[in-house]
């Protein structure tokens, strides 16, 4: 009775401590964010307002930033005029971009996650230079080692299919790099304590492993969408048909100085998915943050 | 039957292969084999005929061009770009790491920054990009980086305190201090999106009774943050070292970046630019593995 009163009165005085701390320290933390933020907005505001801007505004010097006169959706519509005209359904394009990015995106995680664990958790011979080698692999710029890339598909005879594309992207050093430094955090009792009670590696793999590292492969997926995503124009792909939606757009807005607006509105439409990903998985992220398997 | 034979330490290893192996694959074959390909080519004048690519082998022709008769090479790309890393190297990483801190406090619009830090990941894969070839966007969005005469922007902002400065007559030297500064902050917030995620991601591993047991023990914020969230966050300090490392190295706005890229696929000479991608791949390896032999003692792991 006692002691839970002195718990209770414990607790009180220390929510109120917390709500004068952040009183003082919430009006610095958000005047900082907010300057920081302002950095990092500011192209996004700019080309959303130049979406909507009517073609005199866009020739206004200096431009105006964050200010439209007129609002107009023009640049839109001409958007989608442009996309019908196009020779290839463009569908055709969406669905490309959607497939190689979810494709490539769901069969990294999955191997880099599988790959990750046993390096951050097992012993088997040839582990340490195995990492090492993916380590140093991160510095190669792509640039490198295109040439030889394309050598290895000609081979291959995957040039001009998505499989020139998708199947790179599976090996994709950062993405094991993460996730190998994410799972050596997980305490080695946990893993013991699933293999008292039964559980095949499989099991503790899926059931103990993947939800402990959730927020590194949800950080992983977003990456490598990120990467896919905005993939234009691949050195391994010809055919019109097999073309992505970046690359299709980027003709568009390409177009001369005329087409600036819509340049502006083809960026907006490109942009907001990964975006929109962006917070789908980041909400998810904040769900689970506070489910953490072990109770020292 | 037979399964049940085998000691714990060889089931180990080979659940260990086994899982790995289609990763170890993938990789060997798209990653590991371009990159040795590529170290052999740097030896080799490549030129592309009628019956497909000539190679003429060089020995080290390429390097020796490289190192001794061009000295633009040193002197304009390789020692700025590593000056660069010197200075931008901390502040992203100190940066986001605060601003992780920060976006992982419980508050009110918490997710709409989180969007905001994480877009110049989005814009610069993206946009940049598809719009290069679009003179007046590309004045536009870099005019408000300032690195070009476009108008606008922190360009404009940068512009105004130069002229107030120049009103009160203060040096030179103070001008181009500040200039530079409001650049490089640019620089710095728009460079350590991925950073951010990465903390932030580390952040939500670390369980919340550690905090709770400090704060019945007593134990104010500071202290919190020093002894629990400082060292618990410590391996992803690392990988954001590492992939801070490689991402000024080797982005695109990288002017050596650019150069390998030219060399390689405008004007054509392959070789040359794998022996430039060599040398400062090899430049690049060096302080990495320095600094992971440092730093990497330091780093505070549960089980050890």
């Amino acid at each position: 009775m006692k002691a839970s009163h002195r718990f209770r009165m414990w607790r009180s005085a220390l929510r109120k401590r917390k709500v004068n701390r952040s009183k003082a320290g919430s009006f610095v933390m958000f005047t900082f964010l907010i300057v920081c933020a302002a950095f990092t907005a500011l192209p996004l505001i700019y080309t959303v307002v130049t979406a909507f801007k009517p073609l005199d505004e866009l020739w206004l010097f200096p431009p105006s930033l964050v200010t439209v006169n007129n609002p107009t959706v023009k640049n839109f519509i001409d958007m989608f005029v442009l996309m019908a005209d196009s020779t290839v359904p463009f569908s055709r394009y969406i669905f490309n971009t959607v497939f190689i990015t979810f494709a490539g995106m769901l069969l990294h995680v999955i191997f880099a996650t599988m790959c990750a664990y046993p390096l951050a958790k097992k012993q088997f011979p040839g582990k340490n230079l195995f990492f090492g080698l993916v380590t140093l692999a991160l510095m190669f710029n792509t640039y490198v080692t295109s040439m030889p890339n394309y050598l290895t598909m000609a081979n291959l005879g995957w040039v001009d299919t998505y499989l020139a594309v998708i199947i790179p992207a599976i090996g994709a050093p950062i993405g094991l790099y993460l996730m190998r430094q994410f799972m050596e955090q997980i305490p080695d009792a946990v893993l013991e304590a699933a293999r008292v009670d039964g559980s095949s590696e499989w099991q503790t793999f899926w059931r103990v492993v993947i939800p402990q590292v959730k927020p590194a492969w949800l950080t992983i997926m977003i990456f490598s969408f990120n990467g896919l995503w905005n993939l234009q124009q691949s050195n391994y792909i010809y055919s019109e048909e097999l073309k992505t939606l970046p690359f299709a757009l980027g003709q568009i807005a390409n177009g001369g100085i005329a087409r600036a607006g819509v340049s502006a509105a083809v960026t907006m439409l490109l942009l907001s998915v990964p975006v929109l990903f962006f917070v789908a998985t980041q909400s998810n992220i904040i769900e689970t943050m506070n489910s953490s398997g072990i109770k020292e | 039957m037979k399964n049940k034979k085998r000691t714990l330490a060889q089931q180990n290893e080979r659940a260990g292969l086994l899982y790995s192996l289609p990763f170890i694959i993938g990789f060997v074959c798209f990653t590991l084999f371009p990159v040795i390909q590529s170290f052999l080519l740097s030896f080799h004048t490549v030129s592309a005929s009628a019956n497909g690519m000539v190679m003429r082998f060089e020995s080290w022709g390429n390097y020796h061009r490289l190192l001794f008769e061009n000295a633009s090479y040193v002197r304009d790309l390789l020692l700025p770009s590593l000056k660069e890393l010197a200075i931008n190297f901390p502040c992203i990483l100190i940066f986001s790491f605060f601003i992780a801190v920060m976006l992982n406090h419980q508050f009110r619009g918490r997710t709409f920054f989180r969007v905001i830090f994480f877009l110049p990941v989005v814009v610069s894969s993206g946009v940049i990009l598809l719009v290069q070839d679009n003179q007046l966007q590309t004045n536009m969005l870099s005019g408000i980086t300032g690195s070009a005469s476009g108008g606008g922007g922190i360009s404009q902002f940068t512009d105004t305190v130069t002229d107030l400065l120049e009103d009160f007559a203060v040096g030179e030297w103070l001008i181009t201090f500040v200039t530079s500064a409001v650049d490089r902050i640019y620089d710095i917030v728009t460079s350590s999106g991925i950073q951010i995620l990465i903390y932030l991601a580390g952040l939500q591993t670390i369980s919340p009774s550690l905090y709770e047991a400090s704060s019945i023990e007593g134990a104010t914020g500071w202290e919190n943050f020093w002894k629990i969230t400082f060292p618990m966050i410590s391996p992803m300090i690392l990988v954001n070292a590492v992939y801070t490392i490689v991402d000024i190295m080797g982005g695109l706005n990288n002017n050596l970046v650019k150069q390998i890229y030219n060399t390689s696929f405008v004007i054509g000479d392959y070789g040359y630019g794998s022996a430039m991608g060599w040398i400062y791949f090899l430049i690049i390896g060096l302080v990495l593995l320095l600094f992971l032999g440092v730093a990497s003692r330091m780093v505070y792991y549960e089980d050890r």
